[in-house]
């Protein structure tokens, strides 16, 4: 029998809108044994390569408790280490950098939402146990793609 | 990190377990905001699809239209769904939305198609207000008052929902306050 975590895990993984952003090529989970989830999210470089960045996730006793989620080097099977990781504007540096538990600092991470009181100071980004997976991997998206929007912008103009 | 493309290993979690498609197959589609799978047989065409939302939400077929995910133009109703099958279709009202977007004291606002993304917008509005191309990563769209930020991926259309006017608020985005390098 499944843990109920790993059921709603499942289920969020079979939405429509987060396989749309696998098809999309945005995200792709690389392994699933419950609790550990293994990801990539698609990036964009300063230098406007696109790239993918893996992720170690843990969804245990999910949703009631945040996932917790560390930029991890999936074939080493390390965390990733600092020079490998993202560059780009001050969000993406805070998002990705190394601290205490090495976790992605964002407000919605078990480890970063009551570090600095973060959940309670950034609700709208933090975790709620209404929300659902995609609201993470939307969020990493939306980080490791900021670059691009410059590159964009400047194009245009 | 790694240099792959994730396009050439699109495999979900239940996807990865079908070698051959299924008859019926379950379609993603997504129509105000709202994430279905509707259920296809072969050689069904984009009118089958446009039918079940039409009666389902009391509305015109000729009303709506559809377009594919990451696809620019609508497709006929006599379009083949088998072809281009696993991307997410989007459910559209015909008409178009005057967007609104508020940054400090001043507001812009332009059409859009229902099928432009807020990524889209966001561009647009950083451009409107003057914005150096540098500052763009900092900004984030919102709904008017609200401090929410939207996803960029989403379409216009589906924020509108039945309105053809939406506001939103160009917002900085936020960041957590911590850790090493804060």
């Amino acid at each position: 029998m499944l843990d109920p975590a790993e059921t709603l895990v499942r289920a969020d993984l079979d939405d429509p809108g987060f396989i749309a952003g696998v098809l999309a090529g945005r995200w792709r989970i690389h392994a699933f044994v419950f609790p550990r989830l293994d990801f990539y999210i698609a990036a964009i470089e300063p230098d406007g390569q696109t790239v993918a960045y893996g992720f170690r996730g843990d969804v245990t006793n999910f949703p009631a408790t945040n996932p917790m989620v560390r930029i991890w080097d999936l074939e080493a099977n390390t965390p990733l280490s600092a020079p490998l990781r993202p560059k780009g504007n001050q969000r993406v540096a805070i998002t990705f950098q190394q601290w205490g538990d090495d976790t992605v600092y964002r407000p919605w991470d078990r480890k970063t939402g009551p570090h600095n009181n973060n959940a309670a100071n950034l609700p709208h980004l933090a975790w709620r146990s209404d929300r659902h997976l995609q609201f993470i991997f939307e969020d990493l998206h939306g980080i490791l793609n900021l670059n691009a929007r410059a590159h964009r912008i400047r194009a245009a103009a | 990190m790694t240099d792959m493309k994730l396009q050439n290993d699109t495999v979900g979690l239940n996807a990865a377990r079908e070698i051959e498609p299924p008859d019926p197959r379950r379609i993603p589609v997504r129509f105000e905001a709202r994430d279905l799978f509707i259920e296809v047989r072969t050689g069904e065409t984009i009118e089958h699809l446009l039918t079940i939302v039409a009666i389902d939400r009391g509305l015109l077929i000729e009303d709506l239209y559809i377009v594919r995910e990451g696809d620019d133009a609508p497709l006929a109703c006599e379009h083949p769904i088998h072809d281009g099958h696993q991307r997410r279709h989007h459910v559209h009202h015909r008409q178009p939305v005057t967007v609104t977007v508020n940054y400090q004291a001043a507001s812009h606002h332009r059409e859009f198609r229902r099928h432009e993304t807020l990524e889209a917008v966001l561009d647009w509005a950083i451009g409107a207000f003057g914005i150096d191309a540098s500052m763009a990563g900092e900004f984030e769209l919102t709904r008017s008052g609200s401090t929410e930020e939207l996803p960029l991926s989403d379409h216009v259309g589906h924020l509108a929902g039945k309105q053809d006017v939406l506001a939103l608020d160009l917002v900085r985005g936020d960041i957590a306050n911590g850790g090493s390098n804060a």
